[in-house]
């Protein structure tokens, strides 16, 4: 009789690539907390030194403090949530893919992938948004 | 006997089953979208270089010989920026493209060892930015220390 070597529902993932998403994993943790540590600087510099920025941006812009301070926090809240998403997700991915590898369990290592798409899409249209900037810059 | 005793092992075998294959195929289509978007990038930071140069040559025109050479080493030390950063860049989005164009077969075709070269390049793009990210560090640091050593 024939031995049946061929998984039902896809394809085995080879011990190459499981070092391959592991090694990746490993140095996308630590990506990771790079990007939570510089959440962490912008956090603090906001705390500890968010008036005098805006005080001297009022200077060079001279416009009025209120709505300045109000453009500034939406800009660094917007810049502070895309990192901390992007680092959460990375850092998720990489920990999950981590897990599924080491338990040998699909569901884990499923999970771990789908964070890794949804940063990859949110990456992807960032890139796309910073490129279509930098036409509008050209002109 | 023996095959039975063999199967679990089949069956609890970590796999690129439809959900992970789903999502191994829409990392590789964003991924696709960056390398294109960086490439494209790369293109105008170049174009935007070299406009920016010819206007602030046709600004000079007529200004003494010592500014002329001083605008001349900025622009110098400016291009060799550029072509550096470029060429990372470059490394960085050819591990991207060679991950997205091999996972992407290898899940079409259930090539293993498209799969393992796709993996491979994903590893290496995390690598690559991992040691950047460290020599960025280490030189931010070696600034921060010099500006507080210089400081009164």
């Amino acid at each position: 009789m024939e031995q049946q070597n061929e998984p039902l529902f896809g394809f085995p993932v080879e011990t190459s690539t499981q070092r391959s998403l592991l090694s990746a994993a490993g140095w996308s943790r630590f990506l990771a907390i790079l990007g939570f540590v510089a959440l962490g600087i912008i956090l603090i510099a906001l705390i500890l030194g968010g008036n005098t920025m805006i005080s001297q941006f009022q200077n060079v812009l001279t416009v009025d403090t209120t709505a300045l301070a109000g453009i500034i926090i939406v800009i660094v809240l917007i810049v502070i949530a895309v990192i901390g998403v992007l680092s959460f997700l990375l850092f998720r991915g990489a920990n999950l893919v981590k897990k599924g590898i080491y338990a040998n369990s699909q569901d884990l290592f499923n999970a771990g992938l789908a964070s890794y798409r949804t940063f990859f899409l949110l990456y992807g249209i960032l890139s796309v948004f910073s490129l279509l900037l930098n036409i509008y810059q050209l002109f | 006997m023996e095959n039975l005793e063999q199967q679990p092992a089949n069956l609890f075998e970590l796999q690129f089953d439809e959900n992970a294959k789903s999502s191994v195929l829409t990392i590789t289509r964003w991924a696709m979208i960056m390398v294109i978007s960086s490439i494209l990038g790369y293109v105008i930071s170049i174009v935007k270089y070299f406009k920016e140069k010819s206007k602030m040559n046709s600004f000079l025109e007529g200004d003494d010989e010592s500014t002329y050479s001083n605008v001349s080493t900025i622009q110098t030390t400016g291009l060799i920026s550029m072509i550096v950063s470029v060429a990372i860049g470059l490394l960085i989005t050819y591990f991207l493209y060679q991950f997205a164009s091999k996972a992407k077969s290898g899940m079409e075709t259930m090539s293993s060892y498209d799969v393992n070269i796709g993996f491979a390049n994903f590893k290496n793009y995390f690598l690559t930015i991992g040691i950047l990210a460290i020599i960025a560090i280490v030189f931010g640091v070696i600034g921060f220390i010099s500006m507080m050593t210089m400081m009164p």
